[in-house]
């Protein structure tokens, strides 16, 4: 079965933190300000989503600020985040 | 009158900054700095003439920068999303006594002056700060509210008292646990200022890139040559840094300043084709280690451009070497992994400082020292970092060296190529780091001195988090550190993680053993992501 976006980004940033605590963020929250993304993890973020769902992002297009939360991510790899989400 | 290059256009009608949408004119911009510094007397602020900006991405800290050296004195830039403490730190150290706020940082104003026990006089120049009810809340402290500075009469614009005078004081890692000031001086600055202006002139038609933190120096480049250029500032959103292809298109953007991570994170992501950024026309890469793949990458992204490594560190203004990266560069270069820092700048002076401490001049390897006009004259109020790091030598005479830290090698032809630290000072994305100040931190919180950071991966490879191994077993409290972490260091500070060992391996010194720790690492995360 294939994942939604927004099931692969959960499951990145719970690998990340590495804590059995972990909490999803709300649709809107900005995953830098939470301290759940890096830099680095970003960009493997990104690179992780276009491979599993064959989307590439046209950064000559996109601004990387409407992808630094779970609901602009999810829209720009194919589906729309819930408003809310069950953890 | 003030004849510093970057306060010479103030009746231009050239665009000046462009930040949020917004553009402003030099003589618009001037008009900000005028109005700001009624609210601005020295005589209240302590010797080093000093006015804090609480801010970031926002207009006000480029007028503020200029109203603070209309007057002749000079700015200390604090970021709002630092910690508290580590805010108080800066300006008690520094005996600051006012503080400008911009609308992205107030809410860090208050619990600042909650602990601020000095008073403090607070400029809120932005029209939508109402003065709310701090000064019910904050009677030690005053305010100033845009209505109150209209009401206040202009002052002159006056020169520094004399060269050796702040123009801005950057607070860096410091390995005793507390942040080092470095307090660069009109004479500093303008000794970088003019260097680019003789040697890489911009212009009225140049809009600059300004991707870093105003608490990051290496803002200080794009900010102050354009202005000393007539040239365009645009400061890029701390979101769209991450991969600002299409901010460089849409502004057009002509100079181009930043680290190299910038760079890297675009080559991962495949940005980087050959020639989609056709309006650069110079890039300037500084604060990290460039690899030849990705100065290869950008040049052909940027084919009508030149590309320059740069490297320096704060403490000699921003920048004091260079190499230019050009088509031929690749073949001089075939094994290297990384670019070379290059040739001293005119005027400075470079020498290495080998084992043996013999100051040399001549090809070889050393700790890199440094004087001239660009180097600083200490840290502030911190006599025993100064003395490691600032000397006189008995072949030298009176010229005061800077040591670097950084272990380098000098080609036949003068060439500098980096190599390796002589300490535990480290480069993430730029910032610099001395692992002993998170050491100090963790040591006070875990209660026993069996603590190491360790820079991952590393070696040879680009640092991308840090790890803090610490002996012990409670791992419930490994939470509560990392938080304690995160409200006493800046984030890009703060490990990622914790590993509890029952006890850190030493070597015959009878030291942490650093390497075998890594191994331990290499070992134990290889298995966590194996399983």
């Amino acid at each position: 079965m294939t994942s939604s976006p927004t099931a692969i980004i959960l499951t990145f940033l719970r690998q990340q933190q590495g804590t059995a605590n972990f909490s999803a963020p709300q649709p809107d929250d900005n995953l830098f300000e939470l301290a759940l993304l890096t830099s680095l993890q970003f960009i493997e973020l990104i690179q992780l989503l276009e491979s599993k769902t064959g989307i590439s992002i046209d950064f000559t297009r996109t601004d990387p600020s409407s992808l630094v939360t779970l609901q602009g991510l999810s829209a720009a790899f194919g589906s729309a985040a819930p408003s809310t989400l069950n953890t | 009158m003030n004849n510093l290059t970057w306060l010479t256009h103030a009746d231009s009608h050239a665009p000046a900054l462009r930040i949020n949408g917004v553009e402003q004119s030099y003589s618009q911009l001037f008009a900000r700095a005028e109005w700001l510094s009624r609210a601005i007397d020295w005589h209240a602020c302590g010797p080093l003439r000093l006015l804090a900006i609480l801010g970031n991405h926002d207009a006000w800290v480029y007028a503020a920068m200029l109203a603070a050296h209309r007057l002749g004195g000079g700015f200390l830039p604090l970021h709002p999303a630092y910690p508290t403490a580590r805010l108080l730190d800066m300006l008690q150290q520094t005996a600051t006594k006012i503080l400008l706020v911009t609308a992205d940082a107030l809410h860090s104003l208050d619990s600042i002056l909650s602990a601020l026990h000095e008073p403090m006089l607070c400029i809120l120049p932005e029209e939508s700060m109402a003065r709310s009810d701090r000064a019910t809340r904050f009677p030690q402290h005053r305010f100033l509210s845009a209505q109150d500075l209209h009401q206040l009469p202009a002052r002159d614009g006056q020169p520094p008292p004399s060269g050796n005078s702040c123009a801005y004081l950057m607070f860096t890692s410091g390995s005793t646990g507390r942040a080092k000031g470095v307090a660069v001086c009109f004479d500093n600055l303008r000794a970088y200022v003019d260097y680019w202006l003789a040697h890489h002139p911009i212009g009225r038609d140049d809009r600059v890139a300004q991707p870093a933190d105003i608490t990051f120096d290496l803002s200080i480049h794009p900010i102050f040559v354009s202005w000393a250029s007539q040239a365009l500032l645009c400061p890029i959103p701390p979101m769209s840094r991450l991969a600002p292809a299409r901010f460089i298109l849409e502004h057009q953007l002509t100079i181009w300043v930043s680290v190299p991570s910038v760079a890297m994170m675009m080559e991962r992501l495949k940005i980087l084709q050959p020639a989609i950024f056709p309006s650069i026309r110079l890039s300037l890469f500084c604060g990290e280690p460039l690899p030849t793949r990705t100065a290869e990458a950008w040049r052909l992204a940027t084919s009508n451009g030149r590309l320059l490594n740069l490297y320096g560190p704060t403490e000699a203004t921003v920048a004091i070497t260079s190499y230019e990266w050009d088509a031929n560069s690749a073949n001089r270069h075939p094994h290297s992994g990384n670019v070379p820092i290059g040739w001293i700048f005119p005027g400075q002076q470079a020498a290495l400082l080998p084992a043996s401490g013999d100051l040399l001049f001549t090809p070889g390897e050393g700790d890199l020292c440094l004087s001239g006009s660009q180097v600083t004259a200490g840290y502030l109020a911190d006599s025993h970092n100064t003395a490691n790091h600032y000397f006189l030598h008995p072949t030298t005479g009176s010229t005061l060296w800077y040591r670097t830290g950084d272990w380098v090698r000098r080609d036949e032809d003068g060439c500098l190529h980096f190599l390796s630290r002589v300490d535990f000072q480290i480069k993430l994305h730029g910032y610099r780091i001395e692992l002993a100040e998170i050491e100090s931190l963790l040591r006070e919180l875990v209660g026993h001195d069996w603590v190491a950071v360790i820079p991952w991966p590393g070696g040879e490879k680009e640092t991308q988090t840090l790890i803090a191994c610490v002996a012990g077993h409670d791992t419930a409290a490994i939470p509560s550190w990392l938080e304690k972490c995160r409200q006493r260091l800046p984030a890009y500070m703060v490990p990622s993680q914790m590993q509890l060992l029952p006890e850190l391996p030493l070597n015959s010194n009878g030291k942490i053993n650093r390497a075998a720790l890594r191994q331990h690492l290499q070992q134990s995360l290889f298995i966590d992501e194996a399983t």
